[in-house]
Order: C-alpha cells, then sequence, then structure tokens
C-alpha cells in the first residue's frame, strides 16, 4: 500500500509495507532507498533490516531492497 | 434458526452531513422511528444493545428500564453481533423487546468524544510510527498481495465501486449518486494504492435502529416480521501485520459458516447480499470468504454485473458505504437494506427477496459479523 495522504513525520507518497523474516515473524515496516512506487516495490521482493533513528529518539526497524 | 425476529426498523429521519445533530440525538432519532415502525413505545422496551454510547446512557436518554444491555464494540459490524446476542438473550428469557440501535457523528463530530478508531497500545507502539494512519491505510494493506495473487485489476477493482454507484443513483437518500464509470475511478486521485477516492466509503452521520422479539409474539406485530435465520461472528489478530493470510478473510469466513450452520441454509438460497463496504475490496474478499464464488473469483464477478441492478445476485443495493452512507461504523445500513429487500420496500426493491445476508467487518478484519434475515419463518 502506498499513501497518498498526508501523515504526521512522512513526505507522501510513501509505502507501508507488512515484512515476513526469515526466522518467520511479520511486522508493519516502510521500505527505505527506493522509489516509493509500484513498480519498485514488489510483492515478496527481498529485503535487508535498516535501524533508522526517529524523531522522538527510539530506534525504528525498516527494511531496504537487496539483490535476490 | 434463533427464533427471534425483526419487528422494527428504521434510519434516522435524515442521514448525511447534520452538523445539528448530537450523536445521542441520533441516536433517539432512530430509536423512536423504529418504535414508531413497530406501533411500540420505549415502555415495551426491556433490553438495548449500542456500540457507540454507553448503553445505559441511551437507556437514560430515551427513559428505557432496561434489564438486559450489551455494549459490544468491535467497530462496523458491532450491530450484527447485537443481534446474535439479543436473539440468545431473548430466547434466555432474559428480556423480551431488545432495540438495537446506532447513531454516529462520523461526519460532523458532534456531541461524541474523541475517536481513536480503537488503536491499542500494540498499535501505537508497532503500526503507528510506520505511518499507518487508520483504516485507509491499514485496511487496505491487503490488496497489492491478493492483486499479485489471483490477478484482480484495476478495472475490476473499480467495478466495484461503479456497480454499487448504478444502485446508489436509484437511491434518493444516497450521499453519492453522480454517475460513475470505471475509466472515472481509474482517472480519480490516489488515495492509497492501488485505492481510488470513489474506492473509498463516503463519510456521513446518520443511524438505524431495529427491534427484536421472540417470533412467536412477532405474529401479533404491526410489520410483517423478519426472521433471524442464523448469525455468526469471528475474531482475528487486532493487527493487521498479524492477519493470518492477507489473501482470504479468515473471520469473514469463520463468521459466516456458523451463521450458514445456524441458519441451515445453503449459498444458493441466499437472494440478496449486503456485504460492508468501507473500500471496494471488501466485498471481493467477503464474496469468496463467503462461499458465494471461489477464491479469485471475486473480481471477474463484480465486473461482470453480477451484482448490478437485474444481475443474478445483487449485492449492496443502497449503494453500499461507497455511495449510500458511512458514519464509521456502517454495519446497521446494511442490515436495515436488508430489512427493506425484505419486506419490499427498498427504494431499488429487488423482485422477490426471501432471504438477504447481511455481512460486517469489526476493526481491520480483526472481527466479523454475519446475519441471515428471512421474511417467512425457516
Amino acid at each position: 500500500m502506498i499513501n497518498h495522504l498526508p501523515a504526521p513525520g512522512f513526505t507522501p507518497p510513501y509505502a507501508v509495507a507488512v515484512a515476513e523474516l526469515a526466522e518467520g515473524p511479520r511486522l508493519m515496516t516502510n521500505i527505505v532507498d527506493c522509489p516509493q512506487t509500484p513498480d519498485a516495490l514488489r510483492i515478496d521482493m527481498p529485503l535487508a533490516a535498516v535501524f533508522q533513528p526517529a524523531a522522538d529518539g527510539t530506534t525504528l526497524l525498516v527494511f531496504r531492497p537487496v539483490a535476490a | 434458526m434463533t427464533g427471534v425476529a425483526i419487528i422494527g426498523a428504521a434510519e434516522t429521519t435524515r442521514i448525511g452531513a447534520l452538523p445539528d445533530m448530537a450523536q445521542i440525538q441520533l441516536i433517539a432519532d432512530a430509536a423512536l422511528n423504529a418504535l414508531d415502525d413497530a406501533g411500540l413505545t420505549v415502555r415495551d422496551i426491556d433490553g438495548v444493545a449500542v456500540a457507540t454510547e454507553l448503553p445505559s446512557l441511551v437507556c437514560d436518554y430515551l427513559g428505557i428500564e432496561a434489564r438486559w444491555l450489551d455494549g459490544t464494540d468491535v467497530g462496523g459490524c458491532s450491530n450484527m453481533l447485537h443481534i446474535r446476542h439479543a436473539a440468545a438473550a431473548i430466547q434466555a428469557g432474559l428480556c423480551r423487546t431488545v432495540l438495537v440501535v446506532h447513531g454516529e457523528s462520523g461526519r460532523s463530530g458532534t456531541g461524541r468524544g474523541p475517536v481513536d478508531m480503537q488503536f491499542t497500545n500494540l498499535h501505537k507502539q508497532f503500526e503507528l510510527p510506520y505511518g499507518t494512519i487508520g483504516p485507509v491505510t491499514a485496511l487496505t494493506m491487503p490488496i497489492a498481495r491478493y492483486m499479485a495473487k489471483y490477478g484482480l485489476t484495476a478495472e475490476q477493482l473499480a467495478s466495484v465501486a461503479v456497480v454499487q454507484r448504478d444502485w446508489a443513483m436509484r437511491n434518493p437518500r444516497a450521499w453519492a449518486r453522480k454517475p460513475l464509470t470505471v475509466d472515472d475511478v481509474l482517472a480519480s486521485r490516489l488515495i492509497a494504492w492501488p485505492v481510488h477516492l470513489p474506492e473509498c466509503c463516503v463519510v456521513t452521520d446518520g443511524g438505524g435502529a431495529l427491534v427484536l422479539t421472540a417470533a412467536d409474539r412477532a405474529r401479533d406485530a404491526r410489520q410483517r416480521p423478519i426472521h433471524v435465520l442464523g448469525a455468526g461472528e469471528a475474531f482475528g489478530p487486532v493487527m493487521i501485520s498479524q492477519m493470518p493470510c492477507y489473501t482470504q478473510a479468515d473471520v469473514f469466513r469463520r463468521s459466516g459458516e456458523m451463521a450458514f450452520a445456524a441458519a441451515g441454509i445453503g449459498r444458493s438460497e441466499v437472494d440478496h447480499l449486503m456485504l460492508y463496504d468501507a473500500f471496494a475490496h471488501l466485498p471481493i474478499f467477503a464474496l469468496e470468504a463467503l462461499g458465494f464464488v471461489q477464491p479469485g473469483e471475486a473480481g471477474a464477478f463484480f465486473a461482470s454485473g453480477a451484482s448490478a441492478p437485474g444481475g443474478r445476485l445483487p449485492v449492496n443495493t443502497n449503494g453500499g458505504g461507497l455511495s449510500y452512507t458511512h458514519t464509521g461504523r456502517y454495519g446497521m445500513y446494511a442490515i436495515q437494506e436488508s430489512v427493506r429487500q425484505l419486506r419490499g420496500t427498498a427504494p431499488a426493491q429487488v423482485p422477490g427477496v426471501e432471504i438477504s445476508l447481511a455481512h460486517g467487518i469489526g476493526g481491520m478484519f480483526a472481527a466479523a459479523g454475519t446475519v441471515i434475515l428471512a421474511n417467512a419463518p425457516a
């Protein structure tokens, strides 16, 4: 899903995605370091973890695409 | 067969943009209209079920001396659950005549507390930090995977909104009544890819109410009784990121199977469907999970016109949440349209409806409720 509506702390359009870890658990996340477009964001694309500092001082687990 | 029937049903006198009415006034207006429809007064009611305000407040406001209350709130389908709970309470002798009532100032926000979309602490920790601002970003999450798995096209998804607009154009009370084509939908503003503006529900104020009692007492009622053949409810993870399967709504399937088992009927006996549509993909998920078509077939079903005026299985004949009205919890309006179709009083009446099914969602695929209604006892 690629959100086109305004959201605090985000610049639309931005993708909200569910990532499945190799170990099994799934989590809500964002996909970074790539265009936020349907062509660049594919179902079941391989991802790598990125630990991204958030504005409130916490760290968010997000993901970036990697080669298969 | 529950042995319980709906003997009164009505919506608020006005529906749409009602900034002049507080939420409790919408509830009271719907309740009094339904009681008038039934030929009863508040003194005849001894049970109340409501999701948008405290049931005790509703009793106080209306002057009802209740001996049974249900305040279950699982979001949109809460009123479907209330019917199931009320039927059990009536059969158990806990109360005799139940008011299931809904009123919601969803557009104007007049006289209601802050709405947090049932964001739990789990949502605040694990979903909101990623920009999930509400149903538009969460409920739409499964569509991309469904499209990838089954080849659902953008045109087929748009056809759900187009067909329902065709129904809404026949309904003078519908919020959105301008003609709509698939091309119009695809050329309209993207809200949350792949969802365009007309594929999202309208946002309105309104309400509705039902009066239920035992079927053997309903024989004396002013209106033709609408029998509750069966009902179901099911619950799943509250966070969409933990939905067990993104291409089939497990809570829909379980709720539907429970309702059909209780009713003792098959899918082919259902003449008319109301499938909760906060977004255009929800009727697709519901049609499949309820067993009316095979997985992956619902997009072609809607695009074929099968659910449209004159189609073989009419769906969302009031225009649905997409075009008729959607105050936040839409379930009551779906049930009201089922009752109208069974009474033969719908603005866009389908000939010969004898059994109607109304199915709702709660939260982000976190709950489901299904009721199967008929204009004759089973």
